[in-house]
């Protein structure tokens, strides 16, 4: 599912980290995931959890998170059956992923009133850019949920404009005007958190 | 793709190149900017973006902003998921019925408990129980039929994102809801309902229905748009926000019409008065879509303040 290029540190390395970018293999596990396979289930689990895990910590907050992506994953396979093959299925479920997140922060009360409390990573960035890193995590973390979303779905998740239209069910002609939308507030937080940029 | 726009059709048939850069200023150019970024537009109005952009110094001060964004986000940590997850969804997905999988024997009730036809009984036998307990209470008051509104509501909110004709169920088995044709509307409420009048296009009725509430006697319409999604149209004597619950309204104007918005995750609701009595839409994209459907039913311009 994932679409990164970067690549997890050694130490965290294993199979449950196998992000499958094979669309066709995917969707033969999915097929199996259909058909009432317990063991697909899984496969599927491993698959797609990294990006579910990952949207939903800089939407909802790391202590979330798990909450969350266990939530996605319960849905999802819940109602399978009802995933007709339309859209690819990793949009299938980031679209769940940011229903459910977004409805997460609603029932918590921190729509509209609050903004969302930055949490730092388990690991701490390093290099040069550490700071620029945090910066923009926290930065993330006061703007609306949904530019949020919609930022990491295409900086992140590396998703094209058409299937961020599908996932955040959204005329895709709103997708660019958006993202304009989400990159100058990122820049005007950036810019309030960092004056000496 | 944004290869449509007057704007860009108007500059590209233009021969010269010079003279199509100096048509699309900065405003047009920063509206198509993060779709240049992110090499989504068409070719003709990619090379006409880029012609502004070697010619203006804010333009392409705010590209290279985009940019760096980009790169910064690109090299964020991958946050690691707790094997936890995976451990209590197994537990929870041992319980339950699985789209196109053999539920456990020993799990049948429990499963059945949770199917789409279950809930919708839980929920009518809630709302019985509710009422029962309701009816039995002395000196119920006002406060008790919102607070059972908005419980009710909440429900069926909640469920309409999921499966918009299960959340219909909800209501229609807690307020006595009766399908009916445009004559007998008129007999149980008094007047001919706007959506028989027609949809804007797009749209189409599937159903509709009178409801008993506690507030008001309701026609509810389940309406589809051409792609096959949903949205549901009340039509009601009186401004209801206690439906909402919670949830806080934002005030707005469509045309002259004050509305109130609920964001309800991905989709909105609005209510607005239209004449003597009030509409409400649960389902809407966005602010266009709300426009469109306030202008087409018509709004009050002369309607008290809300």
């Amino acid at each position: 599912m994932s679409r990164r290029t970067t690549t997890p540190p050694a130490s965290k390395q294993g199979s449950e980290e196998t992000c499958r970018s094979d669309t066709e293999s995917l969707n033969e596990v999915v097929a199996a995931c259909q058909h009432g396979d317990d063991a697909a289930r899984r496969q599927v689990y491993d698959a797609c959890h990294y990006s579910v895990f990952r949207l939903a910590v800089r939407i909802v907050g790391l202590q979330e998170a798990d909450d969350v992506t266990q939530q996605v994953f319960l849905q999802a396979f819940r109602s399978i059956g009802s995933f007709n093959g339309c859209s690819r299925f990793e949009t299938w479920l980031y679209r769940l992923a940011v229903n459910e997140s977004l409805q997460h922060l609603r029932r918590n009360r921190r729509w509209r009133y609050q903004t969302l409390d930055w949490e730092p990573m388990e690991e701490p960035h390093h290099g040069v850019d550490a700071e620029r890193k945090e910066l923009l995590e926290q930065a993330l973390a006061r703007i609306d949920p949904e530019l949020r979303s919609i930022f990491l779905l295409r900086e992140v998740e590396k998703l094209s404009y058409h299937e961020i239209a599908d996932a955040m069910q959204i005329p895709e002609g709103t997708v660019g005007s958006r993202l304009n939308r989400a990159r100058r507030e990122l820049r005007q937080r950036l810019s309030d958190l960092d004056p000496d940029e | 793709m944004l290869s449509n726009s007057t704007a860009t059709q108007t500059v590209v048939c233009r021969s010269n190149k010079v003279r199509e850069a100096r048509d699309m200023d900065c405003n047009e150019v920063k509206e198509l900017l993060s779709a240049y970024h992110d090499d989504e537009l068409a070719s003709d109005i990619r090379m006409v973006v880029a012609a502004h952009l070697a010619g203006c110094d804010v333009c392409s001060q705010e590209l290279a902003g985009f940019g760096e964004l980009s790169a910064i986000a690109r090299s964020l940590s991958d946050p690691i998921p707790p094997a936890r997850i995976w451990q209590e969804l197994e537990t929870q997905l041992a319980g339950s019925t699985i789209d196109g999988g053999t539920p456990r024997k020993s799990m049948i009730w429990m499963n059945w408990t949770r199917t789409p036809i279950a809930r919708i009984a839980w929920a009518a036998a809630a709302g019985i129980l509710i009422s029962v307990v309701w009816f039995s209470l002395p000196g119920k008051d006002e406060h008790h039929d919102e607070h059972q509104m908005a419980a009710v509501f909440g429900e069926y909110l909640e469920q309409f994102r999921i499966d918009p004709n299960a959340a219909q169920q909800i209501l229609l088995a807690n307020y006595e809801g009766r399908a009916v044709g445009p004559e007998q509307v008129v007999q149980s409420v008094g007047y001919r309902p706007l959506v028989a009048e027609g949809l804007p296009p797009g749209y189409s009725v599937v159903s509709t229905h009178v409801m008993k509430m506690p507030c008001c006697t309701c026609v509810h319409c389940q309406c589809r748009r051409s792609d096959g999604s949903t949205i549901a149209v009340f039509e009601h004597d009186d401004k209801e926000v206690e439906w909402f619950g919670d949830r806080a309204a934002t005030e707005t104007v469509c045309g002259d019409t004050r509305c109130s918005v609920f964001q309800l995750n991905d989709r909105i609701a609005a209510t607005w008065q239209r004449g003597s009595r009030h509409i409400t839409v649960i389902g809407l994209r966005d602010a266009r879509e709300l426009d469109q459907l306030v202008e087409w039913f018509g709004g009050d311009r002369h309607a008290e303040p809300m």
